[in-house]
């Protein structure tokens, strides 16, 4: 008995004891990286405007480091009843089913990449996704991505010309994902409170130029090596939406194995 | 995985080296099985539709196999858990895994008790710590540790335990440790007051994950909303007592936690880029108080109770969210019934702001008649109204072959707060539902159960209608045939899914076959969307549409 007093006082002491962690001011971090911020969303759900207001105050710190893209797959994603669109595609629903299956939302992943101390490389809680953009923000690129687009406004048809170079030589299989997002869409979206009717939809993805899991890109790459890509494709006519004005194209270089890390992302807009 | 099946297997051996021929000779081995298999069929209709299941993955398992074993002063036990494509983890999504879900080895000497391995085990009712199982939920956060429980004499008990709280086939960072001891007693002249008091605290040191992950949201926010400095320990405690006098029962549990970082999600966050949203984490102090006080005697059973709670959100690790890695238990506080309709509404524990009250009353009115009433009241403390409900049944039971129940229950349910819909357009629920249950046993072995309920409402899916029949051919058949039917829908709900607004058949048909001690079921299904409570956790769950195979067996 003696001796679980003993033990219990420990445990006290221990408690007791408490190593204090004091909060650091926030330092902005010079980088070359550009982050990709994959958010698992839907319209139909009433928290993923505070994921939006998350997303904004990142893309307001971090500025073009950062690219954010709306995944409208499954879940929650259907529409209201006051909705005039459908944000849902093939494309939002693999991601979703292969990334995120059923995730509860808003969810986001960063980079691809499980989180130092984390179990799993969805992140539910958007408090949390400024900080490991923070993180994947000090980790330096493995490659960087050059973009080049041209668009015959009249016939809708555009190119797009993509250039990876490896700046350290790496061993493993890379893939290229190419996504379009729109911006500047108005409809609705519930909240915590209600449907709002007139909610400002940004970086919602519409389609994808490769597979929805990427396209081989090399089997690894050395310093200095360059590929390059060549994707055309016809911007769909529709009264509402597909505005080349808010289009935008979103290309990252990700790890072909089963962890699909982003290496380096990189955005352009089609106008 | 290995090293832990290694582990125990080594321990078995052990055992039985250590206890000799004899003693294996004694040795009892018992387990059970219990698993599902779910088809998921696509209907969207009924809002069955856009979770991974109802899109190319439609079949699902989920099943559990434990084996325990007992060598003269050892015990030793394993769980093999199996999930594929399961919705139980997350009703919306799919989960596979496969491996050892717990083990443990158990030994005693003289009076003190050891165990290592997985451990179950609470603190009074469970408010600062309970390791429990709720396999629909496929929640079970054992502790992973040890654990020491001494017999300090006939009246006093200690235990002291410390380790890391399971999460599926791993465990949380952190660490979670604790103590308690607990007595039994008789006072008076005639020695019929008795005491059970007892005193706890749990302990929790979190893991530098979870730290990294609070100072990257902490820094975030305004500077003078900024919680500056916290601990890597927190503590809460305990003291409880159960009084029994003659009729009267009293128990009585006050817990205290001390400031530590918790989600308040009512609360609004200002970041420092100006921006706001709903939840912030703040550093408080909490306490629950909770006390029953029954009386019992011939006839007549009455049962207040009562619960206060205060920024009791108490986790592993603060970051997480919904019902994991919660380390207490907060009992709810609602009349808990079988019935498929007056259970469509279940106010889940508020973590954060609750004042809840019941009072059931049972009443042998002469004796074919019990009547049952109960009422049940919760708010949060700023006396917002979350849950009311009324409910009387009076059962009538002139002889063993007729069993009848006919009752009525009110119900007033805050759906925007317990199911997270946009307050603005989720009006309170408000219900009535009339009741009938009547089983009729024809023989010794054949049996006739007929239920019918009827919810009129104007809020949510609109009202209900639900009829069930089950036919018992004892010892081994029943079947059961059942629907809900939405009779007069609400269309205009913003919240249902597209085409769930309309009068809608959800049907279910099953069969269940016992051949010694295993039970097999086979079912099909169609479920509405609503509140699952198991074990006073709750969740909401997605509509259901599919067959299910269930087959539970022990040996």
């Amino acid at each position: 008995m003696r001796y679980l007093a003993v033990i219990a006082v420990l445990f006290t002491l221990l408690g007791c004891e408490g190593s204090i962690v004091r909060i650091p001011e926030f330092e902005a971090i010079e980088s070359q990286r550009v982050v990709l911020l994959e958010e698992m969303t839907g319209v139909s759900c009433p928290n993923c405007p505070k994921g939006t207001s998350e997303i904004e105050a990142i893309k307001q710190r971090y500025g073009d480091q950062v690219i954010p893209v709306g995944i409208h797959g499954f879940f929650l994603s259907w529409p209201t009843k006051e909705s005039e669109f459908d944000f849902r595609n093939d494309f939002a629903k693999q991601l979703e089913m292969t990334l995120a299956p059923g995730t509860s939302k808003p969810a986001a992943l960063i980079n691809r990449a499980i989180p130092s101390g984390g179990e799993t490389r969805v992140i539910q809680s958007p408090d949390l996704w400024s900080g490991y953009v923070a993180d994947q923000l000090r980790i330096p690129p493995r490659v960087s991505v050059v973009m080049e687009t041209s668009i015959d406004v009249e016939s809708r048809e555009m190119v797009l010309r993509v250039g990876v170079i490896g700046l350290e030589n790496i061993n493993e299989s890379l893939k290229m994902s190419v996504m379009i997002l729109e911006n500047n869409i108005i409809d609705a979206q519930e909240d915590l409170n209600d449907i709002i009717e007139d909610f400002h939809h940004n970086h919602v993805l519409r389609t994808m130029l490769t597979t929805y899991d990427g396209m081989e890109l090399s089997s690894g790459l050395e310093e200095g090596q360059v590929v390059n890509q060549e994707f055309q494709y016809v911007i769909p006519k529709d009264e509402h939406l597909w505005k080349i004005e808010d289009l935008e194209i979103v290309v990252f270089v990700h790890e072909a194995g089963s962890s699909g890390e982003v290496l380096q992302a990189g955005l352009v807009k089609l106008l | 995985m290995f090293f832990r099946l290694s582990l125990v297997l080594f321990c078995i051996n052990a055992s039985i080296t250590l206890y000799g021929q004899e003693e294996w000779k004694t040795a009892r081995v018992n387990g059970a099985f219990q698993g599902t298999m779910n088809y998921f069929i696509k209907d969207e209709r009924i809002g069955a539709a856009n979770i991974p299941q109802y899109e190319g993955m439609p079949l699902g398992a989920d099943s559990w196999l434990n084996v325990n074993a007992d060598f003269g002063k050892w015990r030793g036990g394993l769980r093999f858990d199996f999930f594929h494509n399961s919705n139980l983890l997350n009703p919306s999504s799919s989960y596979t895994d496969r491996g050892l879900g717990i083990w443990f080895v158990e030994t005693s000497w003289k009076d003190l008790n050891v165990r290592i391995g997985s451990i179950y085990n609470q603190i009074g009712s469970g408010t600062i710590y309970r390791a429990y199982e709720e396999r629909p939920l496929l929640l079970d956060n054992a502790l992973k540790g040890v654990q020491l429980e001494y017999a300090i004499n006939d009246q006093w008990q200690a235990a002291v335990w410390g380790g890391q709280q399971r999460f599926l086939f791993d465990t949380y960072g952190g660490w979670l440790y604790g103590a308690k001891l607990e007595g039994f007693m008789s006072m008076g002249k005639e020695k019929k007051i008795f005491l059970t008091p007892g005193v706890g605290f749990t302990g929790k040191k979190l893991s530098d994950g979870s730290v990294s992950r609070l100072i990257s949201v902490l820094r975030n926010y305004l500077e003078e909303e900024r919680i500056n400095q916290f601990s890597y320990h927190s503590m809460a405690y305990s003291i409880y007592n159960s009084l029994n006098y003659k009729a009267y029962s009293w128990y009585v549990e006050l817990a205290y936690k001390l400031p530590e970082v918790f989600f308040d999600p009512f609360n609004e966050t200002t970041k420092i880029t100006g921006s706001t949203s709903q939840g912030k984490y703040v550093k408080e102090a909490g306490h629950v108080i909770y006390s029953t006080l029954s009386y019992a005697k011939q006839g007549l059973g009455i049962t207040l109770e009562g619960k206060r709670t205060q920024n009791f959100d108490f986790r592993v690790d603060p970051t997480l969210i919904l019902n994991n890695g919660l380390i207490g238990f907060l009992p709810p506080m609602n009349h808990i019934t079988t019935y498929r309709l007056t259970s469509r509404y279940n106010p889940a524990t508020q973590l954060t702001s609750e004042w809840a009250f019941q009072a059931d009353l049972k009443y042998k009115i002469n004796k074919p008649f019990l009547l049952n009433v109960n009422v049940s009241n919760i708010t949060t403390l700023e006396n917002q109204l979350l849950y009311r409900e009324y409910f009387i049944d009076l059962q009538y039971k002139p002889n063993r072959k007729l069993d009848s129940h006919i009752g009525i229950q009110r119900q007033i349910y805050n759906q925007s707060v317990y199911e997270g819909k946009p307050r603005n357009i989720t009006p309170i629920v408000r219900t009535w539902t009339p009741f009938v249950d009547v089983l009729y046993k024809f023989t010794r072995r054949n049996s006739l159960k007929i239920e019918s309920q009827y919810m009129s409402t104007a809020q949510d899916y609109g009202s209900w209608l639900y009829l069930l029949a089950e036919y018992g051919m004892a010892p081994h058949w029943r079947f059961e045939l059942s629907g809900m039917y939405n009779i007069i829908p609400n269309p205009g709900n913003p919240n249902i899914p597209e085409g769930a607004g309309e009068k809608i058949l959800y049907p279910t048909a099953g069969v269940y076959y016992q051949w010694k001690q295993s039970r097999y079921g086979l079912r099909y299904v169609k479920q509405v969307e609503g509140v699952v409570c198991t074990g006073g956790v709750c969740r909401l769950e997605p509509a259901f549409s599919g067959v299910k195979f269930e087959v539970n067996s022990i040996f």
